[in-house]
């Protein structure tokens, strides 16, 4: 678990914030608030795929699972068992 | 052109003696509607309207999801002489209300199961009075019987404008009828078409949609707007429900492919793939029609104060290794192109390029509530009026119209139009923003705002993001902040766009 928190954030700030130095929190909410738009959800989504040889459906492609670092690491772990 | 309707409401009207029982409508949750059932519900909500004595031309915001409901109300609207105005839900609400003023709404329609909005609006707004009617609030706003100076709006699209505030522009019966008439003929749309809705009823693609499907007993699909951003969502759909004919924008088939997982489908079921309002690459075109094998391409071009002007099919097989970009075609039946050089002379010749300008029945009224702008966007060519696209284009050996680029400094990105001076308007009202210049940057599809601080230092971007999300869609919203400790100017005392960019990139 800890090892997909530390990986997805260092995804999240390098590749789609463009900025590591982002004070990026696990809580921080990421499509509510408007820090990432649709089609970088869709590249985590691809991302999260590949790295971790899981598949969403496509009504799980949404905030309820994406909203927070925290709240991808858990579904990714779901997927994963 | 003579078109063969006169209103809108007449197409649901026919539609409904000559379809009663073929579905009009699939949304959510297997929701569906016929013909009838549409008819019926226009009706009921045209007779609530009447009762209400609205002045005629008087108009209604509608701040609703993509549903029956909505559509059997701007049909409403459209036989009780009244306008409407749809404002797509991805819109803040601030945005809303900067809408509603310029248009000097008379009602906003929402959803009545949109509860927290009816507490947010009722506490803006004096209320003065609301109905509800097939799960839509009609809410009176203004009481003022506002004499109109037009006769014939069907309804107004607020698009971005260059002046810190959104642009309405206003589309007559005719205007609209014109293309839709045309398109329901030139795609031969019949009670066999399955289409699904991508775009905005705020978007002008939504007029194909709604009402070229209406007149020919076609089945339009609608989905929730968040679901439209979900490409895999909308993969299965397609093959799920048999969709058949789809018209979106570049952008939206792109994403399509790359993250919808297509090679799970077929889709040879699909017939017509339509799309306009950007340029499409032609590589994104060939991965297109790889997908979609038993389609055919279209290419529209025009902007929202003509509709579609100008089209092109693509040929079955075309060159793959060529690197050209397709044409934007010729005109459509219903409107004049011409392209004038820099001496407002036409230009006939191949090759050299020139503005286009666009005559004929599509042409919008006005900009709504601004003589100046709508002035300013005419030309009279041959006593003929002319809208001046700011596209320029050239002719190619065929004579087809071929798109290069546009003349001023509004920017297309993912098909939306965007003036950089909206989104620097509002964040200049942010209480620590003290200067700031926006920029797009063609290459990375990406909006740079510049800014300079009260505060001496960089602002937090999540707090700088989520106050662009209360004022701006998201479509607007600026992808990277830059903190500045100045602003290089022009010679002028301007400041210096293409400086700006430089010291960025370097």
């Amino acid at each position: 678990m800890e090892t997909i928190l530390a990986e997805t954030k260092t995804y999240i700030s390098t590749q789609l914030l463009d900025d590591a130095s982002f004070p990026l929190e696990y809580e921080t909410a990421l499509i509510s608030s408007g820090l990432i738009d649709s089609i970088s959800t869709l590249k985590l989504v691809d991302y999260l795929e590949k790295k971790y040889h899981i598949e969403f459906l496509p009504h799980e492609v949404d905030k309820d699972h994406l909203d927070s670092i925290e709240l991808i690491a858990a579904f990714v772990q779901s997927k994963m068992n | 052109m003579q078109t063969f309707h006169s209103f809108l409401h007449e197409l649901i009207e026919e539609s409904a003696l000559t379809f009663p029982n073929h579905i009009a409508i699939r949304e959510a949750a297997d929701k569906q509607t016929s013909f009838a059932q549409l008819a019926i519900l226009s009706q009921s909500i045209y007779e609530m309207l009447i009762q209400q004595a609205i002045p005629a031309q008087a108009r209604i915001v509608f701040y609703t999801e993509k549903s029956s409901e909505t559509i059997a109300a701007f049909l409403a609207c459209s036989k009780a002489n009244l306008i409407y105005v749809p404002v797509s839900l991805l819109n803040p609400v601030a945005r809303l209300q900067q809408i509603i003023q310029l248009a000097n709404a008379d009602y906003i329609c929402i959803d009545s199961s949109h509860i927290a909005l009816l507490e947010e609006l009722s506490s803006c707004y004096r209320i003065e009075s609301k109905i509800e009617i097939a799960s839509l609030i009609f809410l009176q706003i203004n009481k003022k019987n506002t004499i109109s100076t037009t006769k014939d709006i069907a309804f107004i699209l607020f698009t971005s404008g260059s002046t810190g505030l959104p642009k309405g522009v206003s589309i007559s019966h005719r205007a609209a009828l014109s293309f839709i008439e045309w398109s329901a003929t030139y795609f031969s749309l019949d009670t066999s078409n399955q289409v699904l809705s991508i775009a905005p009823f705020n978007f002008d693609l939504s007029v194909f949609d709604i009402y070229a499907s209406m007149m020919r007993g076609a089945c339009l699909h609608l989905l929730a707007e968040q679901e439209i951003k979900n490409p895999m969502l909308i993969a299965s759909y397609i093959d799920q429900a048999k969709i058949n004919t789809i018209y979106a924008t570049p952008t939206f088939y792109q994403t399509l492919v790359a993250y919808g997982k297509l090679h799970k489908y077929d889709f040879a079921q699909v017939k017509h793939i339509l799309f306009a309002g950007e340029v499409f690459p032609r590589e994104g075109i060939i991965q297109l029609k790889t997908i979609f094998h038993q389609a055919l391409l279209h290419n529209l071009y025009g902007p929202t104060e003509t509709n579609v002007c100008t089209y092109y099919t693509l040929p079955a097989h075309f060159d793959e290794q060529s690197k050209d970009a397709f044409p934007i075609g010729k005109a459509c039946t219903y409107a004049k192109c011409m392209l004038i050089d820099e001496n407002m002379q036409e230009i006939t010749s191949i090759q050299t390029p020139g503005e286009l300008i666009v005559a004929g029945t599509s042409l919008f009224t006005n900009y709504w509530g601004n003589e100046d702008k709508t002035k300013e966007a005419f030309i009279l060519m041959d006593d003929e009026k002319y809208y001046k696209t700011g596209d320029i284009a050239f002719y190619n050996e065929q004579h087809e119209l071929m798109y290069t680029h546009r003349k001023d400094e509004m920017v297309k990105k993912n098909g939306y139009r965007i003036e950089l001076e909206e989104i620097a308007a509002c964040l200049s009202r942010h209480e620590n923003i003290q200067q700031v210049a926006c920029v797009y940057l063609k290459q990375k599809n990406e909006i740079l705002c510049f800014y300079l601080s009260k505060t001496n230092e960089a602002l937090d971007i999540i707090s700088l993001k989520t106050f662009c999300t209360k004022y701006l869609p998201t479509y607007m919203i600026p992808d990277k902040f830059v903190y500045l400790n100045s602003f290089p100017t022009t010679v002028s005392g301007k400041t210096d766009k293409a400086q700006l960019v430089k010291n960025y990139e370097a």
